[in-house]
């Protein structure tokens, strides 16, 4: 009986304590909640809402116009052009940007000494701040006297407009990436490679496998989700470009870097077009999460 | 345990009871209104940031304790302009937080007829009629047509310049040419560009605009083709112009000035600030600008001095069309959210900071004592001369180029949708100046798709 009175007791103990360690976490969890609900969500949630309105700012919401915002996007061939170059923006990234922190990796990973040294200065550049970067980058491509024209001139190759030539242009956005940048990216993949046993290298070289199948079938697989991971923020982050163009290239020439939350942007700015912005934005955000989804989808069925 | 149990309960009970506590203790504590409470509160963006320069700073510590003085049943809130990407932006977001100051000086006049619409700017036509200044004919009149519309007024004038070519002559003196004998025609202006022209100094003959404020210099390129960008038609609706056989020559013109002469700097998308850096550091023998944009300071900065600077019409296509210039400036708006009285405030206070003779004599005694120029035209018609002669360190010759250019100055369209227009010909302007070689076939299929453009978005405004 006594036995009894005991575990009871020890069971509303139990209980009350993790009663109270889910208030304490709720409580702890709360302004971060509150926080993200009211300076994420809530605009968001706001923004959407305008999309359905002509926006009135001296009379908020302004006049309800239902879909005429988004009908009037799908019809806009500035728009509809600007989904183009977010899709070139991500052939480039993927192109000249994504490959190169896994090769780096691979190969940081497979030395023996002063792995540390390298680690660190690919790192380095990750940890200065992005616009900072990508200011110094357009002073590089300044075809007056910029160090690019500079350079190519060493070669006897005739001074290019770079930023400013619709041809070259993708190229000089995406090249720092391919060169300096990187760097963050590179650490992730290092840090998935490390999980690899040793013993499975060991194994394939004694079966006789070269370098590339190990990399086929060791090293590749085991870094897959890291990749598939890097791969879907490389997928949105190509759909939500908008500060670097704007600071290197402003959209131009010709429009031809204009993304489609530049776009966006310069409709709210210069036309005081909010309502039709927020739709596009609105447009652009569900574009991205259906992309992700079924890239996760396919990834997943392979799996 | 239970005692434990209490205690969370009651810590909980207590939190909540704050949270409701606090407000209400913060509305009980509210005390009568005092007569302070009373005074008409109006806000004012004029402050200049803390980085500007120091005659700026000055002169606004002096305004500022001048309006407490003089208004003493104001209370007014002194505050800098907020930093934002662009300065309407920053007006917009105010005006729905309704933080939005009371007047707003920096709208430029062609920003007015689309505002008038949208009633982003009170309607100030009581106030406006019953204006003495204006009645006596001292008012400048040259934003009228975009500041009122069906005989309702929006906006006061502010001040009003002219943009055209501003010429550096040092440069082209040490380019061994006669900065006396300037170039008139296009061909004549091509010559020049090439003669002067040395990319190892470096040295360029014009300095060209080519961000997205392209098409601000292109209308008057335009004009000095003898064409328009846009042109009224009977029914109050506007043609597009810009895809005219004047257009046409203007850019295929620009081109060639990039591609053929190659007497403009590289960077052909260059903004502002660019083309501004190229002319005072001695790099540019022209661009576009005028010698209101040059500060004594910031020459003294590259052993620059005005005296080495004149404004110049724009080159023009033949010697048979007069040399053009560009009329902008700015005018001043009232928040639409105003009380009947707040409005009035802000009127009284707008007027005597812009209008009063008091004012006007401050204003030209700063320009002396600082010794800075400022050749804008002021709202006050009847003080243009004597501020002009304020401008200690600007010389006679420079004032009387300065007439010159007044003369044949044509105000920038002011038709609806004008920014929009603008912002629409960027990218057409930027693939003529970007492309080697271009055909005029090719220039004239850019800017009539443009022109296409602009008569599918704005059907009710513009008509062919």
């Amino acid at each position: 009986m006594r036995n009894k009175i005991e575990i009871n007791k020890r069971k509303k103990i139990r209980a009350y304590i993790s009663v109270r360690n889910e208030i304490l976490g709720i409580v702890l969890l709360l302004p971060a909640v509150l926080s993200l609900l009211i300076f994420k969500y809530l605009p968001v949630a706001v923004g959407v809402f305008e999309s359905f309105f002509k926006i009135d700012i001296v009379n908020l919401p302004g006049d309800f116009v239902g879909l005429a915002n988004y009908i009037r996007a799908f019809t806009d061939k500035q728009f509809m052009g600007s989904i183009f170059h977010n899709l070139k923006a991500f052939v480039y990234s993927l192109a000249m940007n994504f490959w190169i922190p896994i090769v780096l990796a691979m190969l940081i990973d497979e030395i023996r000494k002063g792995k540390t040294l390298f680690r660190l200065g690919y790192f380095i550049p990750a940890c200065t701040p992005a616009i900072a970067m990508t200011v110094l980058w357009k002073y590089f491509w300044q075809p007056d006297y910029g160090l690019a024209n500079y350079f190519i001139g060493l070669l006897g190759i005739e001074p290019q407009l770079w930023l400013s030539s619709e041809k070259l242009v993708y190229f000089c956005m995406y090249f720092p990436g391919m060169v300096v940048c990187g760097g963050m990216n590179m650490v992730i993949y290092l840090a998935a490679l490390q999980d690899v046993p040793r013993e499975h290298y060991e194994a394939a070289i004694v079966d006789g496998a070269g370098i590339l199948q190990r990399v086929r079938y060791i090293t590749l697989p085991a870094m897959k989700n890291i990749i598939v991971l890097m791969l879907t923020l490389s997928i949105i982050g190509s759909f939500n470009l908008m500060e670097n163009v704007l600071v290197l290239t402003g959209g131009g020439p010709a429009n031809s870097t204009q993304t489609m939350y530049l776009y966006a942007y310069q409709v709210g700015v210069n036309s005081m077009d909010y309502s039709y912005a927020m739709a596009m934005t609105t447009i652009v955000f569900v574009i991205t999460m259906i992309l992700t989804i079924v890239f996760n989808r396919i990834t997943n069925k392979e799996d | 345990m239970k005692n434990s149990s209490k205690r969370l309960r009651k810590a909980l009970a207590a939190l909540l009871a704050a949270a409701f506590c606090v407000p209400l203790a913060g509305g009980c504590g509210k005390s009568p209104k005092t007569a302070d409470e009373e005074k008409v509160k109006l806000t004012l963006w004029l402050r200049p940031p803390a980085d500007a320069l120091e005659h700026k700073i000055i002169s606004n510590e002096r305004m500022e304790a001048v309006l407490i003085e003089k208004f003493p049943d104001i209370e007014f809130d002194f505050k800098t302009q907020p930093i934002g990407i662009d300065y309407r932006q920053e007006y917009d977001k105010a005006l729905m937080a309704d933080t939005a100051p009371g007047f707003y000086t920096s709208f430029s006049y062609t920003d007015l007829p689309s505002r008038m619409e949208n009633g982003t700017v009170a309607d100030i036509t009581e106030f406006v009629e019953n204006w003495d200044l204006k009645k006596e004919g001292k008012v400048i009149d040259i934003f009228d047509h975009a500041i009122s519309k069906n005989g309702k007024w929006y906006a006061l004038p502010g001040e009003a310049y002219t943009e055209a070519t501003l010429v550096n002559t040092k440069t082209i003196k040490s380019a061994g040419m006669d900065a006396g004998s300037l170039p008139k025609t296009w061909k004549e202006f091509a010559e020049f560009g090439v003669s002067v022209t040395d990319p190892s100094v470096p040295r360029i003959g014009y300095s060209l605009i080519g961000m997205d404020w392209c098409a601000w210099p292109f209308t008057a390129w335009v004009w000095s083709a003898g064409g328009e960008m846009v042109e009224p038609n009977e029914d109050g609706t506007y043609r597009v112009a810009f895809s005219d056989e004047p257009a046409v020559d203007a850019a295929v013109f620009l081109n060639e000035m990039i591609w053929k002469y190659k007497m403009t700097q590289k960077d052909v998308l260059a903004d502002l600030g660019t083309v501004h850096q190229n002319l005072v550091n001695g790099t540019a023998c022209f661009s576009w600008m005028s010698l209101q944009d040059l500060d004594v300071d910031e020459l003294a900065e590259f052993d620059m001095t005005m005296s080495d600077f004149t404004n110049m019409a724009m080159p023009v296509k033949d010697a048979s069309i007069p040399g053009p210039a560009l009329a902008g400036g700015e005018v001043i708006a009232f928040n639409p959210k105003l009380s009947d009285k707040e409005l009035e405030t802000a009127w009284e206070v707008a007027t005597w900071l812009y209008f009063s003779d008091e004012r006007m004599q401050v204003m030209c005694d700063e320009l002396k004592e600082f010794k800075h120029n400022d050749i804008k035209v002021p709202g006050r018609a009847d003080w243009y001369d004597k501020k002009l002669q304020a401008n200690v360190s600007i010389s006679k010759e420079q004032l009387e180029s300065l007439k010159e250019l007044n003369k044949n100055a044509k105000p920038e369209p002011y038709c609806p949708h004008w920014s929009e227009i603008k912002s629409e010909l960027v990218a057409p302007l930027q693939k003529i100046y970007t492309t080697e070689g271009i055909t005029r076939d090719e220039v004239k299929r850019l800017l009539s798709e443009c022109a296409e453009k602009i008569y599918t978005l704005y059907p009710n405004e513009f008509k062919k």
